[in-house]
């Protein structure tokens, strides 16, 4: 019995070992992993075959069937540029200039990594369904608020959830194969905040 | 040295070893986990269409609105696969995953922009036969999964796109 509850802590000890370098490696590469560009953070190379465990793990949770490069580029946005978490609670504006590919998008995403619910049933925008200003830009405005929505109805905008924490993923598809080695200096579209609804 | 420091020494290397192996499998558990009712909904070397993504769509995290998604899971043991497909007019790519989500290969508008496409899909133990009407590709893992994206852009050409997705064919060759 002495024996049996001895192994029996063995195990406990492993298993807390275990989880205990899987949480801090969790946080380690949500650090470093990632290449920063301003309000975007991106991973080199999501679905390559000569990735690492890390990578291959954390992919495979949050982005599952990622593809390799040079096909597509996946920046991820949870913060705005005043590196203050995006937030339900407060309107925001992406400002950019049309990206050089064969295609691109911007897409709202909830907390739990799924498309936001909302009656118009508009998830994303796009190179073919943005509207671009006269100097080739774009701006997009992502809310929730109603109030917001109707004062900017002509414009670009995505719904965002109410109350919540959000994310915006920009997916640039065959950028070619160069642009994967200046990920860090690419020009990419601002986020900031206009208004909170609870400021 | 103690024979407590000695025993430290090894719980935190055998707990090390198991966070290891946490990690190195988690993609083939998650794979294991979207492909569990494949056999009962017939997905294994069957071709399978999706409509475009709403919020209604949890399948996938992070799924992108703008992707017509079709594709087949496919088990490729004692037989390689065969996927036929015609080419739309916009963007479109059938990229191969195999059992740890690797992305090992993609074809799309620059390897193959007109007409009808014929892939083989061979499996890791088998050797390619000589093909001459087709692409050919070696999987690393006798399961995995074919994954067509289309994609859809101001939605004008939807209807093309979705019969492409639903002529999408996958089966196992017979030699």
């Amino acid at each position: 019995m002495i024996l049996f509850r001895r192994y029996l802590i063995y195990l406990l000890a492993v298993i807390l070992i275990a989880v205990g370098f899987t949480y801090i490696s969790a946080k380690l590469y949500e650090e470093f992993a990632f290449i920063k560009n301003d309000n975007w953070q991106i991973l080199p190379s999501p679905g390559d075959q000569d990735r690492d465990i890390y990578t291959r793990a954390s992919v495979a949770m949050s982005g599952t069937f990622a593809l390799a490069k040079p096909e597509a580029a996946y920046f991820h946005a949870f913060y705005d540029i005043e590196d203050e978490e995006l937030s339900g609670n407060c309107s925001y504006q992406i400002s950019g200039s049309d990206i050089e590919s064969r295609w691109w998008s911007i897409t709202v995403y909830n907390e739990d990594g799924f498309l936001v619910k909302n009656d118009e049933k508009i998830y994303s925008l796009n190179s073919e369904t943005v509207d671009f200003n006269l100097e080739g830009g774009f701006n997009i405005y992502l809310t929730g608020d109603n109030n917001f929505i109707s004062k900017n109805s002509g414009e670009n905008w995505l719904r965002t959830p109410i109350d919540n924490s959000f994310s915006v993923a920009l997916r640039i598809y065959l950028p070619g194969e160069e642009y994967f080695s200046k990920l860090k200096r690419v020009d990419l579209p601002i986020i900031e905040k206009l208004e909170c609804r609870d400021e | 040295m103690s024979s407590l420091f000695k025993k430290i020494i090894i719980l935190v290397l055998v707990g090390f070893s198991l966070h290891l192996a946490i990690i190195y499998f988690t993609p083939n558990l998650v794979f294991k986990y979207i492909s569990k009712n494949w056999v009962e909904e017939n997905m294994f070397n069957n071709s399978f269409a999706r409509n475009l993504p709403t919020s209604d769509f949890t399948e996938v995290i992070r799924p992108s609105a703008d992707l017509l998604y079709g594709g087949c899971g496919y088990d490729v043991t004692y037989f390689p696969l065969v996927i036929e497909t015609e080419v739309p007019e916009t963007y479109w790519s059938i990229s191969f995953f195999s059992e740890n989500t690797d992305n090992f290969s993609t074809i799309n508008e620059n390897s193959h922009n007109f007409g009808k496409l014929r892939i083989y899909l061979f499996g890791p133990e088998s050797k390619p036969t000589k093909i001459n009407d087709g692409f050919v590709v070696v999987s690393p893992t006798d399961k995995g999964l074919v994954l067509m994206r289309q994609f859809a852009g101001n939605r004008s050409n939807l209807d093309e796109l979705y019969e492409v997705q639903n002529n999408l064919n996958c089966k196992l060759a017979d030699f």
